[in-house]
């Protein structure tokens, strides 16, 4: 269940992915979220190019777990870059992600 | 100019001989014809028809454990790609590196509910580590190539390769030269926040007092177990092995422990729950290895060397961390290392015990649960005990299944080549052994290959019988019958009060079974036919199967009980008492 609502302790975050328009690209961002329990509280998403999309996520949840879970996002293969800290879009490693690096 | 009319199959089989697959197993269906076609004329591939779509997925799983490379499943669209989830759900939480590639309908009736559709890159999205829907046949060798790599690569894991019909008929233009996927080279040198780390690591070591090594798979994984034994040796440090990293390191090793966790040893546990530091290599830090996160090793400074940055801190969070692949990581801890393990903390070590159960040494007289010439049955302590001592004493592989015959195997097995320990460790998937031993056993033919399971598990499965001696594959098979499903029975009678629900089991006679299908097969049912007929089923020129009769109620010690501290283990002085022979 992808909740809306997130606790009292719990802070807002927006995070933006660069994501590779493939079969399940979207599914398999918004399945690590569900599956690890952080909080969505909007979501929109906006053709960047032919074959890429940019996906906005607000989330909430405990800082610790909403770190874990941004790592996890940004080793998915078909994640490309994310926004850092001051809103600049930088390129995941390879463009596929920690996850697979070698 | 014939390559130029390549089909998309064609192309399917061509990426698995680049990428040096000769062996996969599979189970054909409407769907996935086209590719079938192709490779019953391609010599170099040898598919295997497993008998459920679930033992391709196990088989596998079991090739690449045991031979450190990508196993790979077939399976035709709807219920057969179905039926695979288990399977990769299975090798995704071992971090097990597999391509199962499924059939689908025609993409010009995808999505309308057509025979034998179902959608399966969106129903294993959380089980994979990634999926491709192919949507035209010149997208095939790239796919082919890039699926491998992000199989193998980082924390390996199971990759979905989902090919439309048409797409294997279609045509594809050959691939001459290499697929290049850009990027996932090898770095030289260590990125200086990793260089960093690995030194905070080496400073935690030479100022700990009581140090603990935790070794997991990655270690298996990453081909560094020799690295860990140089630097464990050098430094005389203390070494724990958890259930997927028992042949990282081997437990008759003088610095082993044994294994942690919810029946680990005593050594193992309060070892850690005294520990001013623990270093973890390639593990996840599972629930039944800490307990109560909160309890866990509460005076320790905890580091951990792990592959995938989103694996730290999910249930431990590490002091410090140190991301990269082991086989950079930890040899560029070993020279940083000074200090030697003070003698005070080996002497407080040794007075824990290391075995689960009491051994018999020479001029002692056997353990009172073991009377000579006996007729009672065995008990799964002594079966899973002389099942472990044939499989070191001949450097065998084994694959077991779930519940209390893989917690006795894991206690009592002392030696393990990398790679030669085979179980399903993070899903506990009932019904995994003999599926992936059939896979174990195909891929490294250089080693003798064990099954154990419980007649629970075997029951899921053992429909692989008919493959194991289709392909002549010389499995030998013991099964620990205690006609229970044993490990729910042992928490319905310590946390239940005893009430025995639905944990009863009525299973056939195994061995008639087993030659039904062609296997040789005995009954063992007193404890001294034991030795024998582990010998009769090592020696058998094919496979071999031994039922064998256990106890029935015998629980598995020593034990956490759940939600306790792993401090507050349990010991028992024997594994069972004896019972009458006359079966289970």
């Amino acid at each position: 269940m992808i909740r809306s609502s997130a606790g009292p302790e719990e802070r807002w975050e927006t995070w933006e992915l660069r994501v590779r328009d493939r079969p399940g690209a979207l599914e398999r961002v918004l399945s690590i979220l569900r599956r690890r329990l952080v909080h969505l509280e909007t979501l929109s998403m906006n053709r960047e190019g032919p074959d890429t999309l940019r996906i906005e996520l607000r989330v909430g949840g405990r800082p610790d777990l909403r770190d874990r879970v941004r790592q996890e996002l940004l080793g998915l293969v078909d994640v490309q870059g994310s926004t850092d800290g001051e809103g600049r879009m930088t390129p995941t490693a390879n463009g596929r992600g920690t996850y697979n690096s070698e | 100019m014939k390559d130029r009319c390549r089909s998309g199959a064609h192309a399917v089989c061509e990426g698995l001989r680049r990428e040096g697959v000769r062996t996969l197993f599979g189970h054909p269906g409407g769907a996935i014809l086209p590719l079938y076609d192709v490779l019953h004329q391609d010599p170099e591939l040898r598919h295997v028809l497993v008998r459920h779509e679930q033992a391709a997925a196990h088989a596998a799983d079991g090739y690449a454990r045991a031979t450190g490379k990508v196993g790979v499943c077939l399976a035709t669209s709807g219920p057969g790609a179905l039926n695979l989830i288990t399977g990769l759900a299975t090798a995704a939480m071992d971090s097990v590196p597999v391509v199962a590639i499924t059939g689908q309908v025609p993409t010009h009736v995808m999505g309308t509910d057509a025979f034998q559709e179902s959608d399966i890159l969106g129903m294993t999205i959380p089980i994979t580590k990634h999926g491709f829907l192919v949507s035209s046949a010149e997208e095939v060798p790239e796919v082919m190539a890039e699926a491998f790599r992000v199989a193998r690569t980082g924390r390996p894991g199971p990759v979905l390769v989902d090919l439309p019909k048409d797409v294997q008929t279609g045509r594809s233009l050959s691939n001459p030269h290499p697929v290049s996927i850009p990027g996932g080279a090898t770095p030289c040198d260590l990125p200086p926040q990793v260089e960093e780390a690995v030194a905070s690591v080496a400073r935690l070591l030479n100022e700990a007092e009581r140090p603990v090594l935790m070794v997991g798979r990655g270690v298996v994984l990453s081909d560094t177990a020799a690295v860990l034994r140089e630097l464990a040796e050098r430094h005389r440090l203390p070494v724990v092995t958890t259930l997927l990293g028992l042949d990282a390191f081997p437990r008759s090793h003088s610095l082993s422990l044994g294994m942690p966790g919810m029946h680990g040893s005593a050594r193992a546990n309060r070892a850690i729950q005294e520990a001013d530091v623990i270093v973890g290599l390639g593990l996840r830090f599972d629930d039944r290895v800490t307990g109560p996160v909160s309890s866990f090793a509460p005076s320790a400074r905890i580091a951990l060397f792990e592959v995938d940055p989103a694996a730290v801190g999910r249930t431990i969070q590490p002091h410090v961390s140190v991301l990269g692949d082991l086989a950079t990581t930890l040899p560029a801890l070993t020279p940083q290392l000074r200090a030697r393990v003070p003698e005070t903390w080996w002497r407080r070590l040794e007075g824990w015990s290391r075995d689960a159960a009491p051994r018999a040494t020479e001029g002692e007289a056997p353990p009172p649960w073991s009377p000579p010439g006996s007729t009672r049955l065995p008990t799964g302590r002594e079966a899973t005990r002389a099942l472990a001592g044939i499989i070191d004493e001949t450097g065998a592989q084994v694959a077991t299944d779930v519940g209390q015959h893989q917690m006795w195997i894991a206690q009592e097995l002392e030696e393990g080549a990398p790679g030669s320990h085979l179980t399903s460790g993070g899903l506990g998937t009932m019904g995994f052994a003999l599926p992936a031993a059939l896979g174990a056993a195909l891929g490294r033919p250089d080693r003798s290959t064990w099954v154990v399971a419980g007649d629970g598990g075997f029951q899921m499965t053992l429909q692989e019988l008919a493959t194991v001696v289709e392909m002549e594959v010389p499995l030998r098979i013991a099964v620990v019958n205690n006609g229970y499903l044993g490990m729910v029975r042992q928490w319905q009678e310590l946390f239940f009060e005893g009430r025995y629900s639905a944990s009863r089991l009525v299973g056939p006679d195994l061995a008639a079974l087993g030659r039904a299908y062609g296997i040789p097969s005995h009954t063992v049912t007193r404890a001294e036919e034991l030795a024998g007929a582990l010998r009769w089923a090592h020696a058998a020129p094919g496979p071999a199967l031994l039922d064998i009769r256990v106890a029935p109620e015998e629980n598995v010690y020593p034990m956490v009980p759940p939600g306790a501290s792993i401090g507050d283990l349990v010991e028992s002085p024997a594994g069972g008492q004896p019972v009458p022979a006359g079966g289970p």
